[in-house]
């Protein structure tokens, strides 16, 4: 009687295993622990720096859900992250890492104040915008085109030349602020002249959102388009599956590596266009910092995939958004949140993706 | 080639002219592993057709299936994923891309590594086959008995010298394998020694 249950016992519980296995395997589960590990692991932090968990995370919450300006405001910061996400997303795909999406993005935007607000401030809208558009591109491609010039000709590391070309943006751009670039009726403010108003955004339902964000969705489906559907994305999936098959198909290599990056440059400089022909009409130090870096993680969030790339773009973004009213509201540091961030990105990154057979 | 002299032709400007070559480790320098096999093949093998900017996979295929080369190799199935084929399979994926654009020039290394012993036969007769329409082979491989089965003409290189052109039919196994040796006395290093022959 007694080996009779438990070999009927076996095989259930066996099935049960089996079951209990799959529902740790599944994606429900995985998205489920991306959510409560870090929120956890951040929720002790905050109650060993002695700050009530509860109102810190109703505070999050309601900076991004409360007030439709607080979902203008992880809107805009979306749009930034979608395109320099972008930016770190294609030259991945050919085997390179752009790590310099802040400086493309900042050279991009002073570019475009300057043109904005000198030889394209009498253009009109139709013509101003895309123009302006496109001289933020111009501009991110050139600044990232010295880091891929410097690894192509000079066999320099292209992660490190973009990094710290990140560094002599920011202090270029200082310098251009506080020199010839000055706006000299902004009461000695370091910021550029405000560019033309015609060349400016609309902004909706009395946030700062702007059409940026659907330029910024529309980007990162036209990139998915370009990598899988037309024959310039095969040779660069090929080049990113195997550089040596490349080569012995013909293909030449570093020449599209260099383009490929040359573009994710521009695009970098698009979300430096935007953010002046949108929210800030001006250049001036510290527009869109971050941005760039954060939008690295965005990219490795998703394992380089651009589309995913907008739904990690509005994550990081709207935990951006709550960093600063927590800063305001708890006494918090806003830099803080960014332990939430790479909680978030770290857990994402250990139990999210699929498993390897 | 042809009268060309190609020493500083680009790869691509060689492909053009005719020349295709099968490396000695095709999944390190021949396939995309994650690719489909047809994906593969359009890499240099089936010519790609386009249709509205993107390659028109649905004409690959019936290209695929049209040719006489796939069929015999035993090529897998277009749509299985580079990555979890076997060796010999991953040789059969590059070899069978190199033969069907009927090149003027083949260079085959170590065609017949991995394969089993009917389709390194096909291999030897594809080979031959390619001679008899005009292609030049130049059969890059260290098996003797290959090397003797198919080779008009072999030269050995050792030593960073090359001896021979010799005929396989005046100049028995142990004769060459001597001079092997010989090339490796001098340098007393045989990684260098391969023997080429060209059909």
């Amino acid at each position: 009687m007694k080996t009779k249950t438990a070999a009927a016992k076996q095989p259930s519980d066996a099935g049960r295993s089996v079951a209990l296995g799959s529902f740790f395997d599944s994606t429900p589960f995985r998205a489920l622990i991306c959510f409560v590990a870090p929120v956890t692991i951040f929720g002790l932090l905050l109650a060993s720096e002695g700050k009530s968990v509860f109102e810190t995370y109703k505070t999050i919450y309601f900076s991004i859900f409360g007030s439709v300006y607080g979902i203008g405001e992880v809107v805009i910061r979306a749009t930034y992250l979608i395109l320099t996400s972008i930016a770190a997303i294609l030259p991945a795909r050919v085997g390179l890492a752009n790590a310099g999406g802040e400086g493309q993005m900042a050279m991009g935007a002073v570019g475009t104040a300057v043109v904005g607000s000198t030889i394209f401030s009498r253009l009109v809208t139709p013509v101003g915008i895309p123009m302006m558009l496109l001289a933020g591109m111009f501009f991110g491609a050139l600044w990232a085109g010295i880091g891929i010039y410097c690894y192509m000709r000079l066999g320099m590391n292209e992660t490190l030349t973009t990094i710290l070309m990140n560094y002599i943006s920011t202090f270029i751009i200082a310098m251009l602020l506080f020199g010839v670039l000055r706006d000299p009726k902004g009461w000695n403010y370091p910021q550029t002249v405000q560019i033309a108003k015609q060349l400016r955004f609309n902004m909706y339902f009395g946030t700062r959102m702007n059409v940026g964000i659907f330029i910024a969705i529309a980007m990162a489906f036209f990139v998915w388009f370009v990598i899988n559907k037309t024959k310039a994305g095969f040779v660069i999936r090929t080049i990113g599956g195997n550089q040596n098959a490349a080569r012995f198909a013909g293909i030449n290599v570093k020449k599209v590596q260099a383009l490929v990056f040359l573009a994710a440059g521009a695009v970098a400089g698009l979300a430096g266009a935007i953010m002046i022909v949108g929210v800030e009409g001006r250049m001036r130090t510290g527009a869109g910092e971050t941005m760039g870096f954060m939008g690295f993680l965005a990219a490795g969030m998703v394992k380089n995939s651009p589309v995913l790339a907008i739904l990690s773009a509005f994550l990081i973004g709207a935990l951006n958004v709550a960093g600063n009213s927590m800063e305001i509201k708890t006494g918090l540091p806003a830099a803080s949140i960014q332990i939430l961030i790479m909680l978030v990105l770290l857990t994402i990154m250990t139990v999210g993706g699929k498993k390897k057979s | 080639m042809d009268e060309v002299n190609i020493t500083k032709a680009s790869i691509k400007h060689r492909i053009e002219m005719g020349m295709r070559m099968v490396t000695e480790d095709p999944l390190r320098d021949n396939v995309v592993p994650g690719f489909s096999v047809l994906q593969n093949m359009a890499l240099v093998g089936i010519p790609p057709e386009r249709r509205r900017g993107d390659i028109d996979w649905e004409a690959m295929q019936k290209q695929f299936e049209s040719f006489d080369s796939i069929k015999t190799l035993g090529v897998p199935a277009s749509n299985r994923i580079t990555r979890d084929l076997s060796g010999g399979n991953v040789q059969r994926v590059a070899f069978a891309r190199a033969v069907i654009s009927n090149p003027k020039l083949l260079i085959a290394s170590y065609p017949s590594r991995g394969l089993d012993v009917a389709t390194v036969n096909v291999v030897y007769n594809t080979l031959l086959r390619l001679k008899a329409g005009g292609t030049a082979v130049l059969l890059i491989s260290e098996d003797l008995n290959e090397l003797y089965a198919i080779s008009d003409r072999i030269v050995v290189l050792a030593a960073n010298t090359s001896f021979g052109p010799f005929d396989p039919k005046e100049l028995d196994m142990k004769e060459l394998g001597k001079i092997m040796l010989k090339g490796q006395e001098m340098e007393n290093e045989d990684k260098n020694s391969s023997s080429e022959a060209a059909v």
